[in-house]
């Protein structure tokens, strides 16, 4: 099968041309000054004393853990941290904010889902400036801005994701080197993934393949028979455990669990890796606005997006991955090659639930 | 006006959002948009599957529950109480687990069973756990476990002398079992049966991990995929869903309320009552070893992989470096799970003992009461409610209803909200438990106290509580543990800075922490156990007395 050549510009290309006609016309509504009185607000967030975060990751993503535990430390505010999966975060945060009865302040996101409670639930509010935005690298501000949604979601990570390979299963020869290679008869059954006709990892992959390679080639994995499902962490472990031989696409923030299993190893194939920007965003109505913000900014610590890298997320502060530990560098330095249109998600889900039924 | 806050209301939400083409707060209009996609045949079919799952699963656990409580209750078997302790203990392994479990011993290709079948006599082994005889299987632990928990109270309160009737008259004991002792145990059996049939047909968990591999869907998965596998959820389909569930199911509940009326199934009366055990004599050891067997499978099997989870360095992997105590540490020094279990305890404690008193209150009314029959009719099925709702459909209906509570009743974001949700899901089976009891004890007890002037409280409390307590403590150990299990409730309401077990364990899972999942379902599993023995033993020595005293 032959890869569908792209028309007109591809999302990286015009990512690129418009970061040059930005620095050119010299700024994005994103990137105005810090506030002058960010003491004040810290003050007002430390009087406020206290921070409800819903973490929509389901808890996939340790860092959000480690960066409530520093951040309380830090400033004595409290984080009080509620895991649960995306849409019941977003259901709940709709229904707060229509009863006008807010609980969260801030909630983990993806860049599909801020979309999504920006431009059809409203339900977000900007997050205003901060010191340490401009530190966020220019590839993640132009495509967030690209979106609409840089206002209202304050991105911290880039999630990449590869492949997880059982190397008692597939020898080092067999190893998928390209996306392609997952066409092989040979994986028929033998392969595991994240569940592409629901928002997550495995529709980011569809999204990027399907625009990257075409429906042709979606259409040939689906008669792979991949074992689809939901719970990726577990999938992980299936496939280390050897239930599977590789589990596609695998988000790297998986890694540091298993990573010290002798049978198990990540591969990037050559055109690069799908990825998806991890963030917050803050609701319209918040309880306490400031210890929000404060947060926010704390996301961009050198502390905790060392730890993100640590945790094998790529961090949106650039330069931060240099610091990394070198096999994390290792992968990170890969192309990041597409991403979901969070506007044309809906209309790619149902493609991708004909394709998988 | 209990029943009608806890259940009334929030169901009212549900049917809102079945007729409304926006959720709750959103601008709409009414629809039947949600009922006419119900109807497409995809839809139908999964209906009809659902009710062929659930009926397969608690058609084969009323047998098993019924057979194994008859022998831990009624027969001389050794070691019965433990027995009883062990078959039901699947009650107490969150499902989820219950189902990894599961899925390590039977998978394909790497399951521990096949790995044994293949060890033994080479080729593939002949399990799949991913399949449709997987999620029966599945559903049958639970249900029986669940159906002899109930049934083997009742069994064991069961007058003796009624079954010597029957002998006397010459029938042999498995028709005396057919014709004497089932037609009186009616109203329990029949509870636990229909109570077993709707979980079954509202399941979750094992038909999402089960059989969803295999392209087998149901109607709580198929609820969960339209809310929270699409970009932009379908309440008004995922909610006609439920109220169909509910539409469906309440029939059978109006049937076996009608059944039950009609008849008399009084065992227990003022002539005093012997439960004597049935000697098995030379049956005695070939029982007790059928006993083992089936512990060994339920129990031994699915939990002996959890224990071994725990300790494992990798759930899965297995090898002389594999075993650790790190898992243990981790969780016993992690205040997230620690504050959860404390909420937990305290939830379950407290809403168990809750919803026994409004269960109780409302059986009373139900089998006791002399309000009109349509009153009673209507208090029955209201208590049903919210049993007749998938788990999934229920939390959201929760959420809403207790969002938009008028502005002076700060319910939501409280722990408070959690407590309520979880009175109103013990409620069906505190009722249910409740009125089995109450239908075997003889009105004419009740009427003999209060001749001696005792009020109707003192009534209650002095003769009718005292003769039921057996069957109530175990609802209570059963509603204590689906307020420990639940997880659809408790993701959408659970208090930040209150969490509880079953969202900690999601969150523990979504980390793909199985071994601390494991070490949090061993410390669910010990204390649990421990009580369900205790109480076991406890319920033996009070008919042991109540027998000697009769």
């Amino acid at each position: 099968m032959r890869a569908r050549s792209g028309r007109g510009i591809r999302p990286v290309g015009a990512v690129f041309l418009l970061g040059i006609a930005v620095c050119l016309t010299g700024g994005l509504t994103g990137w105005s000054a810090p506030a002058r009185d960010w003491a004040s607000v810290v003050e007002a967030a430390k009087r406020e004393g206290q921070l409800v975060l819903y973490d929509g990751h389901g808890g996939a993503i340790p860092t959000i853990q480690f960066a409530a535990e520093r951040f309380q430390r830090r400033y004595g505010i409290r984080v009080e941290v509620s895991v649960m999966r995306a849409s019941e975060a977003v259901e709940r945060v709709r229904i707060e904010q229509r009863a006008g009865r807010p609980v969260a302040d801030l909630v983990t996101v993806g860049s599909t889902t801020a979309w999504q409670m920006k431009n059809l639930d409203r339900t977000l509010q900007p997050i205003g400036s901060l010191p340490s935005e401009r530190k966020v690298s220019a590839q993640i501000r132009l495509q967030m801005e690209a979106w609409g949604i840089a206002d209202v979601m304050l991105t911290e990570a880039v999630q990449l994701y590869g492949i997880l390979i059982n190397t008692q299963l597939v020898p080092p020869q067999e190893e998928p080197r390209s996306w392609m290679d997952l066409l092989d008869p040979r994986w028929r059954g033998k392969l595991i993934t994240d569940d592409p006709r629901a928002p997550g990892g495995g529709f980011v992959f569809f999204a990027a393949t399907y625009r990257q390679l075409g429906r042709r080639y979606h259409e040939v994995l689906a008669t792979q028979r991949p074992f689809l499902t939901r719970a990726i962490a577990e999938a992980a472990n299936r496939v280390a455990r050897g239930e599977f031989a590789m589990m596609y696409p695998f988000a790297l923030g998986l890694y540091p669990r298993i990573r010290e299993l002798p049978n198990v190893k990540v591969s990037i194939p050559r055109e690069g890796a799908p990825y998806v920007f991890q963030g917050v965003s803050m609701p319209q109505t918040v309880r306490h606005p400031h210890a929000a913000r404060l947060f926010a900014e704390f996301l961009l610590s050198e502390e905790v997006q060392r730890q993100l890298a640590r945790d094998y997320l790529l961090p949106a502060v650039a330069g931060t991955i240099l610091q990394a530990p070198p096999e994390v560098r290792g992968l990170m330095r890969t192309r990041l090659w597409d991403t979901t249109d969070p506007p044309r998600a809906d209309e790619l889900l149902k493609v991708a639930a004909e394709i998988y039924r | 006006m209990g029943l009608g806050l806890l259940v009334v209301y929030p169901t009212a939400f549900l049917l809102y959002g079945s007729l409304y083409s926006a959720p709750p707060g959103d601008p709409g209009s009414l629809t039947a948009q949600g009922y006419r996609a119900l109807g497409s045949r995809e839809n139908l079919r999964i209906l009809l599957e659902t009710f062929g799952f659930a009926l397969a699963g608690s058609g084969a656990g009323l047998v098993l529950g019924l057979a194994l409580g008859w022998v831990v209750a009624r027969t001389d078997v050794p070691g019965a109480a433990l027995w009883e302790a062990a078959f039901t203990l699947p009650l107490f392994i969150p499902p989820v687990l219950m189902a990894a479990a599961w899925g390590m011993l039977a998978a394909p290709r790497a399951g521990l069973l096949n790995a044994a079948y293949r060890a033994l006599f080479g080729g593939e082994g002949p399990f799949n756990i991913y399949s449709a005889g997987g999620v029966v299987w599945y559903l049958v632990q639970y249900s029986t476990a669940f159906q002899l928990s109930v049934l083997t109270g009742p069994l064991r309160a069961f007058d003796a002398t009624l079954e010597d009737a029957g002998r006397v008259c010459g029938a042999s004991r498995w028709r005396t079992f057919w014709l004497v002792v089932l037609p009186v145990m009616y109203p329990v059996v029949s509870n636990a049966f229909l109570y077993s049939f709707v979980r079954g047909f509202e399941s979750f968990e094992g038909p999402l991990l089960l059989g969803l591999p295999a392209g087998i869907r149901m109607l709580a998965t198929q609820i969960y995929e339209v809310i929270h596998q699409r970009h932009r959820p379908d309440y008004s389909l995922a909610t006609a869903m439920g109220v169909v569930a509910l539409l469906l199911t309440a029939p059978l509940v109006g049937l076996q309320w009608q059944m039950q009326r009609r008849g008399n199934f009084v065992s227990i009366t003022g002539r005093g009552y012997a439960p004597k055990p049935v000697r098995l004599r030379r049956w005695r050891w070939v029982v007790c070893t059928g006993c083992l067997l089936y512990a060994l499978l339920v129990v031994g099997l699915p939990v002996g992989q959890l224990v071994l989870g725990s300790f494992l360095r990798f759930f899965g992997l297995y090898g002389a470096n594999a075993w650790t105590l790190q898992h243990y540490q981790r969780v016993l020094h992690d205040p997230f799970v620690l504050g959860a279990l404390r909420n937990t305890l305290l939830l379950g404690t407290v809403g168990a003992t809750l919803s026994m008193l409004l269960g109780a209150a409302v059986a009373y009314v139900s089998v006791r009461g002399r309000a009109a029959g349509w009153i009673r009719a209507g208090v029955n099925l209201l208590s049903w409610v919210p049993l007749l709702m998938p788990g999934v459909v229920l939390g959201v209906a929760f959420l809403w209803a207790y969002a938009f509570l008028p502005r002076s009743i700060s319910l939501y974001g409280t722990v408070w909200a959690l407590l309520f949700a979880y009175v109103t899901l013990c409620l069906p089976v505190a009722s249910r438990v409740h009125a089995g009891a109450f239908a075997q004890v003889s009105g004419e007890l009740e009427e003999c106290a209060r001749v001696c002037g005792a009020n109707g409280w003192r009534t209650f409390w002095g003769v009718v509580a005292r003769l039921v307590w057996p069957s109530v403590a175990v609802g209570w150990i059963l509603s204590f543990v689906l307020i420990v299990r639940e997880v659809s409730a408790s993701i959408m309401l659970a208090a930040p800075g209150a969490q509880v077990l079953s969202v900690s364990i999601v969150y523990l899972w979504g980390q793909g922490r199985l071994e601390e999942v494991c070490v949090v379902a061993v410390l669910m599993l010990v204390p649990v156990f421990l009580g369900r023995y205790l109480v076991g033993r406890l319920q033996r020595a009070e008919l042991q007395r109540g027998s000697a005293g009769g």
